[in-house]
């Protein structure tokens, strides 16, 4: 039985986030359609899910580095890598003030400008961003565009021919 | 006794003339137009458009369709080409998820959570790269970048009309 719950509550949180089938969603839907109990439960399902985002989106990220930093013991910096040896580097496609400026461990940015702010229109678009572990940087955000690019190590493929034209463009 | 007997027959037909009028009344006989006062009211369905671009570092062309985009990435990133992959309009409801298939065969996904007059706030996943929220104002478009396709990266730009 309580497995049975587990399974039902599980489906419910899929219908949630829009990841079923469509014959599946359309069950679910019909179920939900006659179920007050699985409703209520899927009103909670968003409703934390809203308080979750914000609650994440107004936690003021501390700044430790400077304590971190104090806390490090000195050491001579390694010598460089031969070029020959050297990795594929994640910024290769940053033009070099802007790689030089990149702080790589940002797992999640949370921005919480714009929000709770007053009357004015806030001109950030980003409200929280997860990368998924790889570095990102907010290259941009201001009136004309958002511009967010994730570095991702760029794959290494023998092949190197390229779709001509615009054969793909729909 | 015989009165009433004679009578009942009336009575009988008059109810069955008053039924029939009173269900032809309840169903309209024609049906409503729609966009009429009782046609069930369209919901507001937010306009968007995503782009697909390939920026390569191997030389080539800026497509036409990719120059505003252009103006916009060249001093940030590094490129010699712009392709436009794909372009699609899609209308979506609020808290509908619509997907743009990608030439990587992933999907990027993306659902309006709430519109108003600042813009619209839209959930974005876009698999093994990114996912986040973005207030969208009219004609900002959110530029996503970096997943590596062929020789070089996926552009994903969502804007919303």
């Amino acid at each position: 039985m309580s497995e049975e719950r587990r399974k039902a509550g599980q489906e419910l949180h899929a219908f949630r986030d829009g990841e079923l089938p469509f014959w599946k969603r359309r069950r679910v839907a019909r179920h939900l359609a006659r179920d007050a109990a699985a409703q209520r439960e899927v009103a909670s399902i968003a409703e934390i899910g809203a308080l979750l985002r914000e609650q994440a989106a107004s936690l003021a990220a501390p700044d430790l580095w400077a304590g971190i930093r104090a806390q490090l013991p000195t050491a001579p910096r390694p010598a460089p890598l031969d070029a020959d040896d050297a990795q594929p580097a994640l910024t290769s496609w940053l033009p070099g003030w802007l790689g030089a400026a990149i702080a790589t461990a940002s797992v999640a940015a949370v921005m919480a400008s714009g929000l709770g702010s007053g009357d004015a229109a806030p001109v950030e678009s980003l409200r929280w961003l997860d990368s998924k572990g790889k570095p990102v940087m907010v290259l941009q955000d201001d009136r004309d565009a958002t511009i967010i690019w994730v570095l991702s190590k760029p794959k290494r493929t023998s092949t190197s021919g390229r779709e001509g034209g615009n054969d793909a463009t729909a | 006794m015989r009165r009433h007997s004679r009578a009942r027959p009336f009575r009988v037909a008059w109810l069955a003339l008053a039924f029939t009028a009173g269900a032809a009344s309840a169903q309209p006989l024609v049906p409503p137009e729609p966009g009429s006062f009782t046609a069930k009211p369209n919901k507001p369905r937010l306009h968007f458009e995503v782009t697909v671009l390939h920026a390569s570092p191997s030389s080539g062309r800026i497509d036409p369709g990719a120059e505003r985009f252009d103006r916009l990435l060249r001093d940030t990133i590094r490129y010699k080409s712009l392709r436009v992959l794909k372009s699609k309009d899609r209308r979506v409801d609020l808290n509908e998820i619509e997907r743009v298939a990608l030439p990587t065969g992933q999907d990027f996904r993306f659902r309006p959570i709430d519109a108003s007059e600042r813009g619209v706030l839209v959930s974005v996943d876009w698999k093994k790269t990114a996912r986040g929220d973005f207030r969208l104002p009219r004609g900002k478009p959110l530029i996503l970048g970096g997943q590596p396709y062929e020789d070089g990266q996926l552009v994903v730009i969502l804007e919303a009309e």
